[in-house]
């Protein structure tokens, strides 16, 4: 188990609020906060180790290569991956769109479908809206049942459609909390198209889940680094190495450090994967964050993370379901990171207004998920988010804010 | 701040709009949504015969309090007012109507949204 309270003293924004009030911290599924040895760790590269990659024979740029390559390591093996599997980026979005590029331009062809779900972030389903226009490709789009599952006839019937080249979907849902049982769906998708290549969004399941790249049998996986403990700008993905290394997946990138040789008629690309798909000069600072991020996640251990994550959404659904005046979404179990919810008569957004005079910070809108607030007929959901630095008592300190909400709007 | 934003005449106009509903006739209609949460409000205009004058105005929608109080006040505001000037309306006059000294970034998307419907409207023009 892990010992929040204690671990709450590593996060300086949540010991030292500005506004010397506690800060009550519920939206760590938009960003999550930065432990203090995460942001020494970037200061630290910053005052010691700074200079570009791969480009000098001084000592301090083959310092910091090797602090680079060393990151790379540290991040691809928390993922159960190959260091040279892992494209770093800034976040999942960036990610998305690189394998739209990379991979979806390249293989895709008119007529060919794409099966995305409703449950899915903007992220995961405008792209590929795009890369459909651009392509000539179709959306099929699977069902969410009525308590927020993933609709798993629906994905069986989409799944046996002709031409179905690509499976993208969420982990974890970032509205409903919804954990999809990958397992059974790759297994599935995988019996049914060999051929298929799958997209997993793991942006809401990396911070709380012990992930394997390699079992998940996924062939990219897409996760921001900010959302699991790293630096703002921190993220990527892994993709399988065949896909790499047979040219399948290609550059979207070009420019300098992913080239082999260039010449006025022409430019081979670097046989070397982690370079390949590496343009210009990388963040190294966020990488190293990064890395720190898996290290201090590893340190506390992805089994008493993902207990501690369910014993705090358990304890939030116990307590906001019994309150008469919210509608809890999603479904009751198997849920992963978050408890959204609507306030009967009183908008999100004053909702979490409220709560922020009383220094909790959730948040309130679509959550980049307009698709489905559209089919449920939500307006607009608030939604508490946890992470490790998180106890019952912050959720408690949000069932007390919500009694607030009630006088002002006198509801 | 935030609790200040709730006082007595915004939660009156947000509960009790003014000018909700639809006009029989209308020379212009336009719906415009918020990207930030989804809330959308649409509007008819009635104008008077040379086109320069808001006669009646009706609007639709839900939002939250303050876009559900700003944009009630602002469709009274509008009711005989020149469109020249609707058009000039921003921030500020919204801050007046609302009797507030300031608002956040976040929520003066909120607050705006009323207003940048009917003027998106009488754009069309």
């Amino acid at each position: 188990m892990l010992n929040s309270k204690r671990l709450h003293q590593d996060f300086p924004i949540l010991t030292n609020s500005s506004q010397g009030e506690k800060l009550v911290y519920l939206d760590s599924a938009a960003t999550s906060q930065k432990p203090q040895s995460i942001i020494d760790a970037i200061t630290n590269y910053y005052q010691t180790s700074n200079a570009n990659v791969h480009r000098g024979v001084h000592k301090l740029s083959d310092e910091s290569t090797a602090i680079w390559q060393k990151s790379r390591e540290t991040i691809a093996s928390f993922f159960g991956a190959e260091s040279l599997e892992l494209i770093l980026l800034r976040n999942t979005t960036e990610a998305i769109n690189g394998i739209a590029y990379g991979w979806g331009d390249h293989n895709l062809l008119a007529g060919d479908i794409i099966v995305t779900t409703l449950m899915e972030h903007h992220s995961n389903f405008v792209v590929w809206q795009e890369l459909a226009k651009r392509t000539g490709a179709k959306i099929e789009i699977v069902a969410v049942t009525e308590n927020g599952e993933l609709d798993l006839e629906s994905l069986s019937e989409k799944l046996s459609l002709e031409k179905v080249k690509l499976l993208a979907l969420t982990h974890v849902s970032n509205t409903l909390g919804t954990l999809n049982p990958i397992t059974k769906i790759v297994r599935q998708a995988r019996e049914l198209n060999p051929n298929i290549r799958i997209v997993l969004d793991a942006a809401q399941s990396a911070p709380h889940l012990p992930i394997n790249f390699k079992n998940l049998d996924v062939d990219f996986l897409a996760f921001s680094g900010h959302k699991m403990l790293g630096p703002m700008g921190s993220g990527g993905m892994l993709v399988r190495k065949e896909l790499l290394s047979s040219g399948e997946m290609k550059p979207w990138l070009f420019g300098g450090g992913m080239i082999d040789s260039v010449a006025v008629e022409k430019t081979t690309y670097s046989s070397d994967l982690s370079e390949r798909f590496t343009a210009g000069t990388p963040d190294v600072a966020s990488a190293v964050g990064l890395a720190a991020a898996c290290d201090y996640l590893n340190n506390l251990g992805m089994e008493n993370v993902r207990e501690h994550d369910e014993m705090l959404v358990q304890y939030a659904l116990k307590k906001l379901i019994d309150l008469p005046e919210l509608t809890v979404v999603g479904p009751r179990s198997n849920r992963v990171g978050s408890v959204a919810f609507l306030y009967n008569n009183v908008h999100a957004h004053d909702v979490a207004q409220i709560l922020d005079s009383q220094n909790i910070a959730v948040r309130s809108g679509h959550h980049c998920t307009m698709p489905l607030h559209t089919a449920f007929s939500w307006p607009a959901t608030v939604r508490a988010s946890f992470n490790v630095y998180n106890t019952t008592e912050d959720i408690d300190a949000l069932v007390l804010g919500l009694e607030k909400v009630k006088e002002v709007f006198r509801v | 701040m935030s609790e200040d934003l709730y006082q007595e005449q915004i939660i009156e106009a947000a509960y009790n709009p003014a000018n909700m509903g639809e006009l029989g006739e209308f020379d212009v209609a336009t719906r415009e949504v918020s990207n930030s949460c989804g809330d959308a409000f649409s509007v008819q205009i009635k104008l008077s015969t040379d086109k320069t004058v808001v006669e009646d105005l009706k609007w639709q929608g839900n939002g939250c309090a303050i876009g559900m109080a700003a944009m009630s006040l602002v469709s009274s505001a509008c009711l005989k007012k020149p469109t020249s000037l609707i058009l000039k309306w921003g921030e500020k006059e919204m801050l007046e109507s609302l009797s507030l000294d300031q608002i956040s970034p976040s929520r003066s998307k909120c607050m705006m949204l009323g207003l940048r419907t009917i003027q998106s409207c009488l754009k069309k023009l």
